[in-house]
């Protein structure tokens, strides 16, 4: 087995605070929110178990000794959530990268019958392939026409965020556009947006408009 | 950057160069730039690199200083292929593209950098026909007059993607390097076009952003900004999860500083003169 204090990048005499919080970073860089529909949504997965194993194994090494394996640790995959959906052969399609099947079914849909969910779709299968202005687009046509689904949004503000600058694994966390040219108009909606969708995920709403 | 860090870098770059005179002949060097040296650290820095320390010697541009080399080896010898392949199909770009005088030019070096060229082929079939194919893919786009900026990046960004899964042997990291080649492929090449706005403008020449509904140019870059930092952003997805073995600050720096900081100085149109554009 690998070296759990080299997979954290930490050295054996780190504190317990030291690991936490190097295990807290990688665990922040491999979330699956991440990579939602990513093609390297398997390797961010792995390399999620990989931190996780290891943090558990010097936690439970440090507290007794060894033996036992309980513990805390990011759950990954989220696993979007399908609910009723009428392309769920569509999805799976894109689950398993196989985008060029997936395509010519979602292509083959009439017009009229072209709904949100369809859109967004759309938006995975630009999304896979690299194409990220056709994508970012789909998925605004996407939140535009159903704004009450979660998956639509999260695709859409993880989205935005990027736009305004924001990247992944930056040293001492997240890069947000801010560190160049301060926070614009644009950065606060999609952080009230965000806001928002986080709180309605909880129950809670924060603008009651939307 | 660090000074050590900014060392690494130059003898990157002094490595490549002399293993581009010593395997092609002195005119090789002349295609050298700082991406080749970003593409060498970054072969170097990868848990399966040939990489061998570093030595020092004499430069052949400026004899009288004693500069720091990468040793010959394996990773730096493969990037100079690439760049050989490089340069052979961006002179023969540049033959279609120019007037008489300057293709009289090119075609007198052209005998000489297709025997490189041919001898890179050989060693690196994959990536030549990669090349080869984008070329192609990108006449065809620039006739037509794509404007779709995701379908314009694309050749560049497929070229790119294959020659960084070429980067690794293992199967998991190939995948990581091949979106991460894409995504760097499509970056540049839209910087490029943002960089070439106006002169493209002035000489009528095909660029996907002047094809798009607003001619506004002022529109036109604060779209382009978010296109490029929504691609950086996805960059970085695929870089965290390629494993590093050393020199991973450098890299950061490039990724997370260089791109950023170069997107402003494209986009600001006080600039005076064409940055260079390397990483």
């Amino acid at each position: 087995m690998t070296d759990p204090y080299k997979v954290l990048g930490v050295s054996p005499s780190a504190g317990d605070d030291e690991v936490k919080s190097a295990y807290k970073e990688l665990a922040k860089k491999y979330h699956s929110d991440n990579y939602v529909n990513n093609p390297l949504a398997d390797l961010a997965e792995e390399k999620m178990k990989e931190i996780n194993v290891a943090y558990d194994t010097i936690m439970n090494e440090r507290r007794n000794g060894r033996s036992g394996q309980s513990s805390s640790g990011y759950s990954s995959g989220y696993g979007t959530s399908s609910g009723s959906s009428q392309f769920a052969d569509i999805r799976r399609l894109i689950t398993q990268n196989r985008i060029v099947e997936a395509e010519e079914l979602l292509n083959g849909i009439p017009a009229q019958n072209r709904d949100a969910e369809w859109h967004f779709l759309k938006g995975n299968i630009f999304y896979k392939r690299g194409w990220l202005d056709e994508a970012f687009r789909s998925f605004t046509t996407a939140v535009n026409m159903s704004p009450n689904n979660m998956e639509y949004r999260a695709a859409y503000s993880n989205m935005a965020r990027q736009r305004g600058g924001a990247m992944n694994g930056y040293p001492g966390g997240y890069r947000t556009s801010d560190t160049v040219n301060g926070c614009n108009g644009c950065d606060m909606c999609t952080s009230l947006v965000c806001a928002d969708c986080c709180c309605e995920c909880m129950g809670g709403d924060l603008i009651p408009c939307c | 950057m660090k000074m050590a860090e900014f060392e690494v870098y130059q003898s990157a770059y002094c490595g490549l160069c002399r293993a581009l005179g010593k395997e092609f002949g002195p005119f090789a060097r002349l295609t050298l730039s700082y991406d080749y040296a970003f593409a060498a650290v970054f072969k170097m820095a990868l848990t399966d690199s040939g990489f061998c320390g570093f030595e020092k010697g004499r430069c052949l541009v400026n004899p009288l200083k004693k500069k720091v080399f990468c040793r010959p080896n394996a990773d730096i010898d493969f990037i100079a292929n690439i760049a050989m392949l490089m340069m052979y199909y961006k002179l023969k770009d540049d033959i279609a593209d120019s007037g008489f005088l300057k293709k009289l030019k090119y075609f007198i070096a052209l005998p000489f950098v297709a025997l490189a060229k041919n001898r890179a082929a050989r060693r690196y079939p994959v990536i030549d026909r990669a090349i080869a194919r984008c070329m192609d893919r990108q006449a065809g786009i620039e006739q037509e007059g794509v404007s779709s900026i995701d379908l314009a990046a694309d050749p560049t960004a497929q070229a790119l993607s294959v020659i960084f899964a070429e980067f690794s042997g293992n199967e998991k990291q190939k995948a990581a390097l091949s979106r991460f080649g894409y995504l760097l492929g499509r970056w540049i090449y839209i910087i490029d076009a943002l960089d070439d706005l106006e002169d493209d403008l002035k000489e009528k020449n095909y660029n996907p952003f002047l094809l798009s509904p607003t001619q506004d140019l002022d529109a036109v870059r604060k779209n382009a900004e978010g296109v490029l930092n929504l691609t950086a952003g996805e960059i970085s997805n695929a870089y965290v999860l390629i494993d590093f073995g050393k020199f991973k600050p450098i890299l950061d720096n490039v990724i997370y500083l260089g791109l950023p900081v170069m997107l402003k100085n494209v986009n600001n149109p006080q600039r005076s003169r064409k940055n260079d554009r390397s990483l």
